[in-house]
Parts: structure tokens; sequence; C-alpha cells
């Protein structure tokens, strides 16, 4: 692969991809600057992966694979983390301040959500996540590499779990 | 907000995820990023080879003109200086490109078999690090003074110094790497647990 087909490559993916690996980074980004970081070092991991990438798995699961444990990996690297911070409505997730009402309630509705899904354990959170991305048990049990069996009991039990968290969580 | 209203909630944001960079920006990112990673790890082995080429000069230097006792104790000084190398080399080897690529719990397990490998390295330092290297001064001292109470002075310093090596070494398990192996379990844990 040339650097051209690489970057041409490269850039492909992350636009096709960008909005579920900022929404990576939002679920396990614990701030605005660990988003951030967190957004560039996954750009950093998928460059760097992407010339030994030799389609054995679908594009959407390599994709999440690489940015899920970056973004693991990350979470593991940093020192004590303090609880639950989704204060911050931010530019990061194209959020603005100034919106109209039903944008500003959505933008609420969508707050209570991720404090919601901040809440589970991390490998609870990837599942939610993949399975609000559409992605099927298949897809999620190759990029978790659990059972599929095992991918349908989780989720059933984590959006059992979801519902209290956002009965409990306040807008 | 009902489960299902999330799901609609989380595809309804993808409009405002757009990213705002340009592809050159992006471009700029990834490439400064990756080549100061790189240089990262080549400056660490830089550094290293920096701190053992003049340690290897001298003792090749005064090798001829030392006793045959001392001598012995350039060979067993000089082969414990490839031997560490080697061990911290490969102890923390870091991940190549394509593991990233594997399934997540891969992954961790990978990175449980790497942690494990560094707990044993430190709590063992004495045996790999200070043991051969410590023989090896010993040895050089003792053929240049012969027993005396230099010699015995600087057994001494050897000792001490090995074990503040050894506690610190500890506590950096004990404050660092288990806390981060009870993470990679709890992790794992998460996946196999029902």
């Amino acid at each position: 692969m040339t650097i051209g087909d690489q970057e041409g490559s490269f850039l492909a993916l992350v636009h096709a991809n960008d909005s579920a690996i900022r929404k990576i980074c939002r679920v396990y980004g614990d701030d605005r600057a660990a988003r951030e970081d967190l957004y560039q070092n996954i750009l950093v991991q998928l460059w760097r992966a992407l010339p030994s990438f030799r389609g054995t798995s679908a594009p959407g699961t390599w994709l999440y694979r690489v940015a899920l444990n970056t973004a693991l990996a990350q979470r593991r690297r940093a020192s004590a983390r303090p609880e639950t911070q989704l204060e911050d409505p931010d530019t990061f997730m194209g959020e603005h301040h100034h919106r109209p009402d039903r944008e500003f309630e959505a933008n609420q509705r969508l707050e209570k959500l991720y404090r919601a899904i901040d809440r589970l354990d991390d490998l609870d959170k990837a599942l939610i996540l993949l399975h609000l991305e559409d992605q099927s048990y298949r897809e999620i049990a190759e990029v978790l590499d659990i059972s599929e069996s095992n991918v349908g009991v989780k989720l059933h039990r984590i959006r059992k779990k979801l519902a209290t968290l956002l009965i409990e969580e306040r807008p | 907000m009902r489960i299902e209203e999330a799901h609609s909630l989380w595809k309804s944001q993808d409009q405002n995820l757009e990213t705002t960079m340009a592809d050159n920006e992006i471009l700029e990112i990834v490439k400064k990023r990756s080549t100061k990673f790189d240089e990262e790890i080549h400056k660490r082995d830089r550094r290293e080879l920096i701190a053992v080429i003049p340690v290897v000069i001298l003792f090749l230097f005064v090798f001829t003109s030392v006793p045959a006792m001392s001598k012995v104790g350039v060979v067993v000084i000089l082969l414990s200086t490839a031997f560490v190398l080697w061990t911290l080399r490969g102890a923390r080897r870091t991940r190549d490109e394509q593991s990233f690529q594997l399934p997540v719990t891969a992954v961790v397990r990978e990175e449980l078999t790497r942690v494990d490998r560094q707990i044993r390295l430190l709590t063992g330092v004495f045996w790999w690090y200070i043991a051969p290297l410590a023989t090896g001064a010993l040895l050089f001292v003792w053929g240049v003074t012969g027993p005396s109470w230099f010699m015995l002075g600087y057994a001494a310093f050897v000792v001490v110094v090995a074990m503040i090596i050894v506690r610190l070494n500890r506590t950096a398990v004990d404050r660092d790497l288990r806390p981060k192996r009870d993470e990679l379990l709890d992790l794992l844990g998460q996946a196999e647990s029902a």
C-alpha cells in the first residue's frame, strides 16, 4: 500500500465512521480533554494498523476493535478516575450552547443517556454501545470475542440495568 | 426515558457528529503522533545504549591490565549487561500494530500476560539484575584489591544498594502493577460472566 493509498483509505474510513468514533470517545472519556486525546489516539492506532488490515474481519468489526481497545487501554493508563462527570455539553460532540428548545431537550435527554451508560462496567459500556450502533450479535461477539449467546444474555441484563439507571437519572 | 427511546436518541446524534477537521489536519495529527510514538521508543533504546557503551569501553580498556580474578569480573559484568538489556527490552516490548486489531478480550488477556511478566521481573529483580552485576563488580574489585577492608566495605555498599532496589521494585509492583492486574482480571471477569 502506497502512502497515497493509505491516506485515501484512512480518510474514507474516518469519514465513514467518525460519529461512531466520537461516541466511543464520549462514552470512555471523562472530560473534553480526555475525549479529544482519545479521539486522536484512536485515529493514530487506525492509521498505524491500516497497512496490516487483511480483511479477515469486516471493516466495521476491525474499526470497533481498534477503537475500543484504544479506549480501554487509555482508561487503564489514566490514574484514579474521578467518578461520573458528564457535566459539560461540549463542542467535541457537535453541541452548541444556544439551541432551539426542542434540540436543547433532545440534548438533555442524550446527556441523561450518557450519564446512565457511564455508570455501567467498562465492558458493558462496549456492549451497549455496539448494540445502540446496530451491530448484530455476531458482530458484537467478533469484536469482543465472546459467544453470541453470551452477547444475548448480557445485552438482556444490560438493557434492564440501563432502563433502571435511566429512571434514576434526573435530567 | 424508555430503553427503546434510547436507541432512536442514540442514532439521532449522528448528524451532529460530523468531523470539523479538514483532511490535511487529520493526516497531520496522525502522522505527527505516530512519528512521536516511534521517536520515543527509539530515544529510550538509544539512551540505554548510550549508558552501556561507556561501561563496555571502560571495562574492555582495563581488561588486559587487571588480574585474572578481575578479568572474570569484567566478563561477568559484560555478559550481565547484555542480559539485562535483552531482558528489559523483551519485557516492555511495545504492542505491535496488529494487536489492537484483535478482539477486546484477547487484547486484555495479552495485556494480562505482559503485566504478569513485568511483575515476575520486578519481584525477581535480585536474580536477573542485581546478583549478576554485583557478582561481576565484586569479582573485579576483589581481583584489584584482594581481600581487604575496602573490599568488605564495597560488598556492604552493594548489599545496601541491592536492598534498596529490591524494595523500590516491590513498591512499584504493589502500587502500579497489582492494581492494573486486578483491573484486567475484572475486565475478563465481566467478559466471562453471563
